[in-house]
């Protein structure tokens, strides 16, 4: 028998006109690892809070169907035997741990299964170990890492010995090494084929090879497709990107071959999946490659790269300390040009949003000056500097002080004594670029994610400023919702503003940004063009940092431009592969 | 944060090695022990009697709680002043004065009263610091479920919540930093500064709502709540060192109130005096 048996399917949250997923059936056998797609809002989360029995027995709404766990229903069972066989880890790192201490949290689950306190021990040791935390067992929760945090919470649901794993998006608020050291734990967990492991994710790279199936939401909620990765992304790849789901770069890139070669009739058999597969399927098709056309494209690029040279904001032997002790930042010294666009990156911890913090003005450096337009930023009105200066902030919610999202976006309009007919008018463009013209009456806090983080920047926009900063942008969001947001930042460059983003996101940084510092515990370690710190394995790997697909595909594929440089676009790779 | 004041102090001392209920009894008969008192000179000798066992009993250095000890002199002066310039007896014309400040009487009772009460505050503030930084959370938790019974639920959710309060101070933080950069300020009359503040408050509102409903499914799927017994990783008992701790805590009460008693300073216990 299967050992999950999901049959007919549906639940609606009370209060809500539909229902979040209708009509779910499927079955997963023992040591099965199954991916779950599907855009956001399309019920994946409620999908996996069934499989524990939350719903229906903690939450109110309609239940019908079946779902069966080694053949407890779990609509009938007890919570504490289901929850037992199901561990689910969540999106959120702050908020699933429960206890102060490292092993206490661990431990917890236990306690309340009434475990007996010589098996705890055991159980608590063993867990810590296999997620890599036993050292760290008598620290503080609150002090690890984001990272850590995810290991903590995957070991305090090891713990109670689950037969299923569910992953409920577990790296989307995490940088991409600690990403990538939850991934190298799935694989292990995979390779001892002990569990049955369910994962939500959007970043699939990392996950492709070890993928048995795929189950594929449409927005409604109801279940599109179930079967192997490659059937479904093959079969349904319209529909696919139409929802904004993530393709595997691989993948992508080998559709795009595709669409070139169709004149030549070239197909490619397989579709890869994995990088390693990848090489595989390319390797034939460079046969042909001569490296004639490089330099002309490559220098094409570096012409466009080119603008204006005017010092907007320059910062001068910058450091920063919280404390007299511990330097979060040493010693920076770099300059931004008049319509650059900028990627902070590094690992977290190393001081990026501090640094955009000194930038606008929130906090003061310890020593060291920040110039904006020649001008000292100390010296300058924060209201001026607001005005030539936005700065976007993780958390869209954070900023909302209206009950209409007209209102929010007048509000600073109407404190600076605007008359009325010019804020009607400047705040109907603005929604209007940002496409919530229709959402003006609605209150901010009712907006679905990615219209929040629109609203967000919308409200940063109102004074036109010329250097726009966007911390994280595409922290915790969708495939798509990012998209959206890196198209803004885009279209905001090539409309002539600066833009300085702090991201993890190295897809879109190598595709979209022409400059990028790598901070790492402080210092600078790079600064400079973003194709060419690409081309730099070592420090990338020294930085926790993680090149682009292309590279990497293209440098196994010992694919390269004349002069020895690595692409690092699709566009780049794709030229080369020609 | 209140930490700046009071937290958990880690080392080795007698304090640190007491059941956390036990000590939490002592120190709560020590309160009323000293609140009892209303002569200024007993009052001192139980000050005295803190004092000692902050250094000796719990083995903190007065630099370690000199932030706690700053907010505790400088509260027991002011009531201490205010005290002795204005209790009621100072305004009685038949009471005589001990002596006058700017032409304002000070009585014998005011003198006697301020400083009594004075003390007594500093006595009380310090009692509470030994406490908190003898005593970790967490096991202090542990012991009163243990211990004392307190239900579980009720006990590990407290736990859980405080475990919060510094994410949600470091959210208001960012909310009024979002807003300082918009270049939004409040007018300068009250009225919208309150205004101002019960908007970003509901900012912060509506991210911990959503914050605890996560927390909440959390929690279920760790099978909190689901027996209405649990077992318990740090089995906290009571020792035989508990007890005599607790015996010896009140014979130190008496053996004060008896030779103050004795020599003739204590003539009586008063409530709120």
């Amino acid at each position: 028998m299967s050992q999950i048996l999901v049959n007919n399917l549906s639940w609606q949250y009370d209060g809500r006109s539909r229902p979040a997923i209708s009509n779910i059936s499927f079955d997963v056998e023992k040591g099965e690892f199954i991916l779950i797609l599907g855009s956001s809002g399309s019920g994946k989360s409620t999908l996996t809070l069934c499989l524990n029995g939350l719903i229906p027995q903690e939450m109110p709404g309609k239940f019908s169907g079946e779902v069966k766990i080694e053949g407890l229903l779990t609509n009938k069972a007890s919570l504490s035997q289901l929850t037992q066989k199901v561990g689910v880890i969540f999106q959120d790192p702050e908020s699933q741990i429960a206890m102060l201490k490292v092993e206490d949290d661990v431990a917890f689950g236990l306690e309340n299964r009434l475990i007996p306190l010589d098996e705890m021990r055991i159980r608590v040791k063993e867990s810590l170990k296999s997620v890599g935390l036993l050292q760290y067992k008598d620290d503080i929760t609150s002090n690890l890492s984001g990272g850590m945090k995810q290991k903590l919470s995957l070991a305090s649901m090891l713990a109670p010995m689950p037969n299923i794993l569910i992953f409920d998006e577990p790296t989307s608020n995490l940088d991409p090494k600690s990403s990538q050291d939850l991934y190298d734990l799935m694989h292990q967990f995979k390779r001892l084929n002990k569990y049955t492991i369910l994962a939500i994710e959007h970043k699939l790279d990392g996950l492709m090879d070890i993928v048995d199936r795929v189950l594929l939401l449409n927005p409604d909620g109801t279940l599109l497709a179930d079967g192997n990765p490659r059937d479904v992304l093959k079969k349904h790849i319209s529909k696919i990107k139409e929802y904004g789901i993530w393709i595997p770069t691989v993948f992508w890139i080998g559709m795009k071959i595709e669409e070139k070669y169709k004149e030549q009739n070239i197909q490619i058999e397989t579709l890869p999946l994995t990088i390693n597969e990848a090489v595989n399927t390319f390797k034939p098709l460079i046969k042909s490659y001569s490296g004639k056309k490089e330099k002309e494209i490559r220098n094409k690029k570096i012409k466009k790269r080119e603008y204006k040279k005017v010092n907007q904001l320059e910062i001068k032997n910058l450091s920063f300390a919280y404390t007299d002790e511990k330097y979060v930042l040493k010693n920076l010294s770099f300059s931004v040009d008049k319509g650059g666009f900028l990627a902070i990156v590094g690992p977290n911890g190393s001081g990026k949003t501090t640094l955009a913090k000194i930038l606008i003005g929130i906090l003061k450096a310890t020593s060291g000056t920040v110039f904006l337009y020649g001008k000292d930023i100390l010296s300058i009105d924060p209201v001026e500097i607001s005005k030539k200066m936005g700065f976007v902030f993780q958390n869209p919610e954070h900023q909302f002080l209206s009950d209409t999202v007209f209102n929010e976006v007048a509000l600073s309009l109407g404190l600076a004594d605007k008359p009325e007919n010019f804020i009607e008018k400047r705040v109907n463009d603005i929604l209007k670029q940002f496409e919530l013209i229709e959402f003006k009456e609605k209150n901010p806090f009712s907006l679905s994610q990615g219209q929040k983080r629109r609203l967000s920047v919308a409200t940063m926009l109102l004074w036109d400023q010329d250097i726009l900063i966007f911390d994280e942008p595409t922290f915790g969001q969708d495939f798509k919702n990012s998209q959206q947001m890196w198209n803004i930042l885009r279209e905001l460059n090539s409309i002539g503003k600066t833009i300085i983003v702090i991201t993890h996101d190295m897809g879109f940084v190598s595709e979209l940004t022409k400059k990028i510092i790598l901070l790492f515990e402080g210092e600078i370690k790079f600064f400079g063009n973003t194709f060419d710190l690409f081309q730099k394995r070592e420090l990338l790997l020294n930085s926790n940092l993680m090149e682009p697909i292309q590279t990497t595909l293209a440098r196994k594929l010992k694919l390269s431009f004349k002069d020895g440089i690595l692409p690092t676009t699709i566009d780049e790779f794709l030229y080369l592969i020609n | 944060m209140p930490e700046i004041f009071f937290r958990y102090i880690e080392k080795k001392s007698i304090l640190h090695s007491i059941n956390p209920s036990i000590k939490l009894t002592a120190v709560l008969i020590m309160f009323v022990a000293v609140t009892l008192v209303i002569d200024p000179i007993t009052s001192l000798v139980f000050l005295f009697l803190i004092i000692l066992s902050t250094r000796f009993l719990a083995n903190l250095k007065f630099r370690e709680i000199a932030t706690a000890l700053i907010l505790s002199i400088s509260t027991a002066t002011f009531i201490a002043i205010f005290n002795i310039l204005f209790y009621k007896t100072n305004f009685v014309p038949e009471i005589p004065a001990v002596f006058k400040i700017a032409g304002l009487k000070i009585t014998d009772a005011a003198l006697k009263i301020g400083l009594s009460r004075g003390i007594r505050v500093f006595s009380l503030i310090n009692l509470s610091v030994i406490f908190v930084s003898t005593t970790n959370v967490t096991a202090l938790v542990d012991s009163l479920v243990q211990n004392i019974k307190i239900p579980y639920r009720i006990a590990y959710g407290t736990l859980v919540a405080y475990r919060m309060i510094p994410l949600l101070s470091d959210e208001f933080n960012q909310i009024q930093a979002s807003q300082k950069i918009r270049g939004i300020l409040p007018k300068k009359n009250i009225k919208s500064k309150i205004e101002f503040f019960f908007k970003q408050a509901i900012a912060l509102m509506v991210g911990s709502i959503r914050r605890s409903d996560r927390l909440a499914l959390a929690m279920d799927s760790k099978a909190f709540g689901a027996f209405k017994k649990r077992s318990f990783y740090r089995p906290k008992k009571i020792k035989f060192k508990d007890i005599v701790f607790l015996i010896t805590t009140v014979f130190v009460i008496l053996i004060t109130y008896y030779i103050m008693w004795k020599i003739g300073f204590l003539k009586k216990l008063g409530i709120l005096a």
